[in-house]
């Protein structure tokens, strides 16, 4: 029977003293002697620390002593493969060969992209498409509520105004037949001058800013029609469904990132949201164009009203393009025709 | 047995601590657990924690002999899905229901106590030297005194209670940790920590005044034209404040650690950290530019190269014989503190 020995360092697990012993190993038992020590115990009572990189190898005993041999990956030589956790030292194995790393790097990164690119917003969709009106009804009334403390004011359009705006939009909701109830609602708001959103449950909120820069009232009802497409396909819900599911997913991956470097899990996190909004703004375009030309309307206007939105926040704010929330104005007015000429 | 034949343990002499983690090994190691991570949707990182764990404290030596990580992977799972379900609930639900945020908020301020103890307890439970564990006393009512009563009194306070607060909790961390059945002991005042934050304090003040005067002059130079570099200008202002944020970051949590770590007592042993500003500065500086530039790959390097050079910078002034300490008995911890704090980026320790 062939015998291994090892040199190693015996810890009682009572006292912090250490003591210099030597082990042997056959296929069955391991004996400790030295310093006045010697163990004979069966190796099935024994458990063999799974090895990990080239730190030093355990053996620890049911009585909490501890066995520790410098060369961890010789002592794992030296033990019968039936008494190593096997899933473990598969592991290890592949942590140490380049080449299975490389595959593993690639795998990473197809992984991590598909789950944000394909994923996650599969997921955010299934979700959104299951939360029922009324739980989508009470979130679109927080929203606003919470928007109208804090930046939001009532309308100084003339009553005559907003009926006549009302009137046309009603209009336009009827004939382009959705599934939901909307609301549509004058606000003024200094902080975000002029801008139109859509809340869950059909609440669309136009500020007087907005209502005031368009020149033509069927730009108005363009912006409507963009907003009705953010409605109608549940976006507020799935954006805000995505933007969390992106977060956890890099959460899960960087869990373990720290402080300083916490500025390395964020950034990505900006850039995923903003192409998510982008993203969604381009479908509303979409939506937009289409149910414009369902009722013999032009998209030209929501091109106009758009290129004037854009001139009118170019003094505020110039953000380069991956970190827009928006698709940039030529982008989107570039989409535009070519959904048209598809239409065509 | 007989403590004379024992390996000698010099007494006499300072022992250093260091690190002989390896970089590539330690890639290896990470880029693995990434993709295990990913495949089962999050469900290894109980083991990817241990094996980074015990990767890194097994790494760690002084008096060569290293440290040992001895948590359950299980265990840690538990706590994980615990976390996760309330991290996706909470950052779901905080979207609709802003008030949600508020409850939250004070909810978790209230069990922070709650989580450090927890997290203290788990972390030294499986944390070993020589084979003996580190223990925690479960004392909730010094920390709900340390953790939240003082907060409170933060605002009534002007925010002068700060720096005592600080020296509390760390005292608290401290005083209530063992080595098996010996106590660590916290030897500083709150006078130190007072004076730590008052030049800490005094450095910042003097770094924006002197940016002020540089960029009034500069400002005064250049006649800034409406439509003309605007970002230009964001930048110079910007740049120099970033960096003197990291500058602040990298100088209070440098002189808290050294603070910290020299005035802890185990029995007659001490501890000396003599870390250098400048160079943790040049860490988190480069670390974050390496991090980014490489899309995370360098992220193990970064993990490597700062655990080496803080524990290059630690030292064990051993007062007498360190083969005599004695182990406790103690009872499984469970790890769900542990990981609502990892999850929620609290950050607990020394």
């Amino acid at each position: 029977m062939a015998f291994k020995t090892f040199t190693a360092v015996y810890y009682d697990g009572i006292t912090s003293g250490r003591w210099p012993v030597e082990i042997q190993f056959n296929d069955t038992h391991l004996t400790i002697t030295g310093n006045g020590i010697s163990r004979r115990v069966p190796l099935a009572d024994v458990r063999i620390e799974p090895q990990i990189g080239h730190l030093r190898g355990q053996i620890r005993f049911a009585d909490g002593a501890m066995c520790e041999v410098e060369d961890g990956k010789a002592l794992m030589r030296a033990v019968p493969a039936e008494h190593q956790q096997t899933t473990l030292s598969f592991i290890h194995r592949l942590e140490n060969k380049l080449h299975y790393i490389a595959i593993a790097l690639l795998l990473s990164i197809i992984i991590i992209w598909g789950l944000i690119e394909f994923g996650v917003p599969y997921a955010a969709r299934s979700i959104a498409d299951h939360i029922p009106l009324s739980m989508e009804q009470s979130m679109g009334e927080q929203v606003l509520n919470g928007m109208d403390k804090v930046f939001l004011e009532p309308s100084d359009l003339p009553a005559a105004r907003v009926s006549q705006l009302q009137a046309e939009f009603a209009k336009f909701i009827h004939n382009n037949g959705g599934s939901y109830h909307y609301r549509i609602l004058f606000r003024k708001s200094e902080k975000i001058g002029a801008n139109a959103f859509a809340l869950p449950s059909g609440i669309i909120v136009f500020t007087d800013d907005m209502v005031k820069l368009a020149k033509d009232d069927r730009e108005l009802v363009a912006v409507l029609a963009h907003e009705m497409g953010h409605v109608e396909e549940h976006h507020t819900l799935r954006h805000v469904l995505q933007d969390s599911l992106a977060v956890i997913v890099l959460v899960m991956i960087t869990g373990d990132v720290h402080s300083a470097s916490s500025l390395v899990a964020s950034i990505p996190t900006l850039l995923i949201q903003a192409k998510f909004s982008r993203q969604f703004e381009d479908h509303a375009d979409a939506y937009a164009a289409q149910a414009l030309q369902k009722q013999g309307l032009s998209q030209h206007w929501l091109g106009t009203i758009l290129a004037r939105l854009e001139e009118n926040h170019r003094n505020q704010q110039s953000l380069p393009n991956f970190l827009s929330s928006h698709p940039s104005t030529p982008e989107r007015l570039q989409h535009l025709r070519a959904l048209k000429l598809h239409a065509d | 047995m007989d403590t004379e034949v024992a390996l000698a343990s010099h007494t006499d002499k300072e022992l250093p601590f260091s690190f002989t983690g390896k970089t590539g090994e330690y890639f290896g190691i990470w880029i693995v657990n990434l993709l295990l991570i990913i495949v089962t949707l999050g469900i290894y990182t109980a083991w990817a924690k241990v094996r980074t764990k015990r990767y890194f404290y097994g790494h760690t030596l002084l008096d060569n002999t290293p440290f040992d990580y001895l948590a359950n992977p299980i265990s840690i799972l538990i706590g994980w899905f615990i976390g996760i379900a309330i991290f996706a609930t909470y950052s779901v639900t905080i979207r609709f229901f802003p008030i949600f945020g508020a409850v939250f908020a004070l909810l978790i301020f209230l069990i922070i106590p709650w989580f450090v103890v927890r997290a203290m307890a788990f972390r030294h439970r499986n944390t070993a030297y020589r084979n003996i564990r580190f223990v925690f006393n479960k004392n909730y009512k010094e920390a709900a005194l340390v953790y939240i009563g003082l907060t409170l009194l933060v605002p009534f306070t002007l925010g002068l209670i700060i720096p005592y607060m600080i020296f509390r909790q760390r005292q608290f961390l401290v005083d209530n940790s063992h080595y098996g059945q010996t106590a660590f002991n916290f030897s500083s005042g709150a006078g130190a920590f007072y004076k730590l934050a008052f030049k800490t304090l005094g450095i910042f003040i003097l770094m924006i005044v002197a940016i002020s005067i540089v960029g009034g002059v500069l400002g005064t130079g250049i006649k800034v034209s409406p439509n003309t570099d605007k970002n230009a200008f964001q930048l110079m202002i910007m740049l120099p404040m970033m960096l003197i944020y990291f500058f602040m970051f990298a100088y209070w949590q440098t002189r808290l650690t050294n603070l910290v770590w020299n005035s802890i007592r185990l029995e007659q042993h001490t501890f000396r950290s003599e870390l250098k500003v400048t160079y943790m500065l040049w860490l988190y500086i480069s670390n974050t530019i390496a991090m980014l530039c490489s899309l995370g790959l360098l992220i193990p390097w970064a993990r490597v190269r700062t655990t080496r050079y803080r524990l290059s910078k630690m030292t064990l002034i051993p007062g007498g014989n360190l083969n005599a300490f004695l182990a406790a008995k103690q009872q499984e911890e469970n790890a769900i503190g542990e990981e609502i704090g990892d999850i929620m980026d609290i950050d607990i320790g020394f």
